[in-house]
């Protein structure tokens, strides 16, 4: 586990600053950024209404400018006076030559075009006037009063309805003049422009149609092209909202995703890792290494806290067991015997069943230690303890040190025969067993011992001291009886 | 939010206009000699397309205005000077006007075209203009322009437009070139009778007229409020019907 560590191992307080920090900045970044690009948008949007709606008022004005040109042909068609016309003329030219500074080549040409034809049609009429006034003039050198008549027609006539085969009858008679042909050949040239105008004005006409199809289906694109700019710059607005709020979105899932994973995770682990304290047993709570240099300091003191208490369990452990064992010879102490013989005597009483309680001393261990010393004294000691704390094999069974060279052993549901049985077979196992002298092995000490014990089925009136007082006073007698042997009181 | 803040500035200016102006009233400097826009009628009065212009105009800035009829070739120095904080007479806006005044937004558009007697230069093409004696106003575009373009000793330069014409009628001078609506006033006159626009008219940039209000400069209060009055008379339509009572076509 310790390898896995990370590395880095950055501050909470840090990160939290550095984190929201960042984050502000990065709000800020795509606050200003978005804010930029939609300014952009709305400067763009602005941008093109402003400069393609006055086209589209520009264009509407020239269409305006058309319907007054085509009127102005129309009175310089209709008109029949020389300086009306003039005027016409020179009015519908300002106006036309308006176009020659429109950055169109069409409209330009084609106002060109329209002028010419405007010129031609007023040259035209001016051709025809002239015309017309030679005829008349030829006519006055006639007094005949039917030549009067027609010059009188002819001068009333407006020019465009000089036509060939439309004259009044009365013209029929003109034939017999001196001057007819020359007459005949005016009229006839008048006639004939005529045809030439009503061509020119229909194709002028139509070319004014054309222009203003043209400036109309150029507005209409126009209008369009705004609307799907604007509609296009909407939809882009959009586009960037949505990418903004999911940036937003994202961000914050992406935060709580960290935060639940690096605090409230960690912070959850600690807790239970502090709850299995109390349930840790016999080995301390290890924890996985934490992120933030906090959590994880924590995590280490409850890891050292584990471990504390790990250690003052063992050491009340030890303690406990220091209290109930007798120093010299591993056995429990006269203080711990007394404790368990008044568990087994409850016990029994409450079961009903048999209790035995064995004392046993070493036989002339006064004699021993004068004559090896103290040391082997307790070595005699430590070797018979062992003896007889071979014969605790069941739970319950209790081999103690009561003093001095006297033992105790507590055996409890246990028959009669048995007791004897083992009380025999612990005197012959220590007569029989020889004890060597640590720095010479020649010597070699007998050691017996006499055992006194009782077995009963406790009941409530019996009670500890009697009953140890009973076996010593079996003790006593097998002391008095000669020494290596057993007696029951 | 941009146009309401315009507007406010434009209302405190106004107002401010208003305090300053209206104590002592606005002086206009106009020109006189450029017929239709300005001119002497036979009663002696000064009217025309601009005066008509200027009378709108400070109606709809709320202010009162007195008019000074000043000579063309001074009219920027006594901008300059201070006798009058604006010019109304068609004056068209160059980089070294720019430098001694600031013009406001343009009020009408024109084009520059040569008048002459049509029976000995109906056809001619520009070059062969070139041999031919052209007048105009002294310190106008189009005098600019030819000094640029023709042969300086065929070149007249006369104080005004109506001494141009002069010019041309007793036969001084073979062409004029002037603003298309000018001539046209012109052509149509009992004087012009015999004249005619001759040639195609000039695409040259220096010849695109557009005529601005010319305002002392320093004070762009003030130029603020004859931007707002233009609009507003364009929109209420006094504009047109001055427009109309001049030229029988829009002119904007």
């Amino acid at each position: 586990m310790p390898s896995k560590r990370p590395i880095i191992r950055p501050k909470l307080s840090v990160t939290v600053l550095v984190v929201s920090l960042v984050f502000v900045v990065m709000f800020l970044v795509s606050v200003g950024f978005s804010l930029g690009l939609l300014r952009g948008i709305t400067a763009k949007t602005q941008e093109t209404s402003q400069e393609l709606l006055p086209e589209l008022v520009h264009t509407q004005n020239n269409l305006l400018k058309i319907e007054q040109i085509r009127s102005y042909i129309d009175l310089i068609y209709w008109v029949q006076n020389g300086n009306l016309e003039r005027n016409y003329r020179l009015e519908s030219q300002v106006l036309i030559h308006s176009f020659l500074f429109e950055n169109d080549p069409f409209l330009a040409s084609e106002a060109s075009n329209i002028l010419h034809d405007i010129r031609e049609i007023a040259s035209i009429r001016q051709l025809q006037r002239t015309l017309q006034r030679e005829a008349i003039q030829a006519l006055n050198e006639f007094t005949d009063p039917n030549v009067i008549k027609v010059r009188g027609l002819l001068s009333a006539l407006p020019q465009r309805e000089i036509r060939e085969g439309q004259l009044p009858s009365t013209f029929g008679q003109l034939t017999a003049l001196s001057s007819f042909a020359e007459i005949e050949q005016r009229i006839l040239f008048i006639s004939d422009l005529n045809r030439q105008l009503d061509w020119m004005l229909i194709d002028t006409k139509a070319r004014l149609e054309r222009v203003s199809t043209y400036l109309n289906s150029d507005a209409a694109l126009k209008a369009q092209t705004l609307a799907t700019d604007i509609g296009t710059d909407i939809e882009r607005i959009t586009q960037y909202s949505v990418f903004f709020m999911s940036v937003v979105v994202l961000l914050f899932l992406f935060l709580f995703f960290v935060f639940k994973n690096t605090l409230l995770r960690p912070i959850q682990s600690l807790v239970a890792g502090l709850k299995a304290i109390e349930q840790q047993g016999n080995k301390t709570i290890m924890l996985k290494p934490l992120f933030f240099k906090e959590l994880d300091t924590i995590r280490e003191s409850i890891e050292d806290y584990s471990g504390l208490v790990f250690r003052m369990q063992k050491a009340n452990q030890e303690l406990e067991n220091l209290s109930r064992i007798d120093g010299l010879t591993g056995l429990a102490n006269r203080r711990y015997l007394d404790e368990i013989l008044h568990e087994e005597m409850n016990r029994a009483m409450r079961h009903q069943h048999a209790l035995a309680l064995l004392m046993i001393d070493i036989d002339h261990f006064k004699g021993l230690n004068d004559q090896y010393g103290h040391q082997v004294g307790d070595h005699c000691l430590k070797v018979i303890a062992q003896i007889i704390k071979g014969y605790t094999q069941r739970t319950g069974e209790l081999a103690a040190r009561f003093g001095g060279e006297e033992f105790t052993l507590i055996l409890p549901e246990i028959a009669h025969p048995d007791v004897w049985r083992i009380a025999e077979s612990i005197r012959e196992e220590c007569s029989q067993t020889a004890i060597y002298l640590e720095n010479d092995f020649s010597i070699s000490i007998q050691m017996t011992v006499s055992i006194g014990f009782v077995h009963q089925v406790v009941d409530v009136t019996d009670d500890a001291e009697a009953l140890l007082k009973k076996a010593d006073q079996a003790l006593y007698q097998a002391k008095a009886s000669g020494r290596n042997c057993v007696r029951e009181g | 939010m941009r146009k309401i803040k315009g507007k406010v500035f434009f209302l405190l200016m106004l107002l401010f206009v208003s305090v300053s102006l209206v104590a002592a009233p606005l002086r206009v400097a106009i020109e006189g000699n450029y017929p239709p826009f300005s001119y002497v009628d036979d009663s002696g009065q000064v009217v025309g397309f601009d005066i008509d212009i200027t009378h709108a105009l400070c109606a709809a800035m709320n202010v009162e205005c007195e008019m000074i009829l000043v000579e063309w070739s001074e009219i920027l120095e006594g901008l300059v000077a201070g006798d009058y904080q604006l010019i109304i007479a068609s004056m068209g806006k160059t980089p070294e006007r720019e430098k001694l005044a600031d013009f406001s937004d343009y009020y009408y558009r024109a084009h520059s075209v040569f008048v002459g007697d049509p029976k000995q230069h109906s056809k001619k093409h520009y070059d062969d203009l070139k041999q031919l004696r052209i007048a105009t106003g002294k310190d106008t575009l189009q005098s600019q322009y030819l000094l640029a373009n023709y042969p300086e000793e065929n070149v007249y330069l006369l104080n005004s437009h109506d001494e141009a014409m002069d010019a041309l009628i007793k036969g001084d001078v073979d062409l004029v070139l002037s603003n298309s609506i000018s001539q046209l006033h012109f052509l149509q006159s009992p004087e012009g009778e015999n004249f005619d626009f001759i040639s195609e008219p000039l695409v040259n940039d220096l010849l695109v007229d557009y005529a601005h209000i010319a305002i002392r400069k320093g004070h762009p209060e003030l130029l603020l409020a004859v931007n707002e009055g233009l609009k507003k008379i364009r929109f209420n339509g006094q504009y047109d019907q001055i427009n109309r009572k001049y030229i029988p076509f829009s002119i904007y």
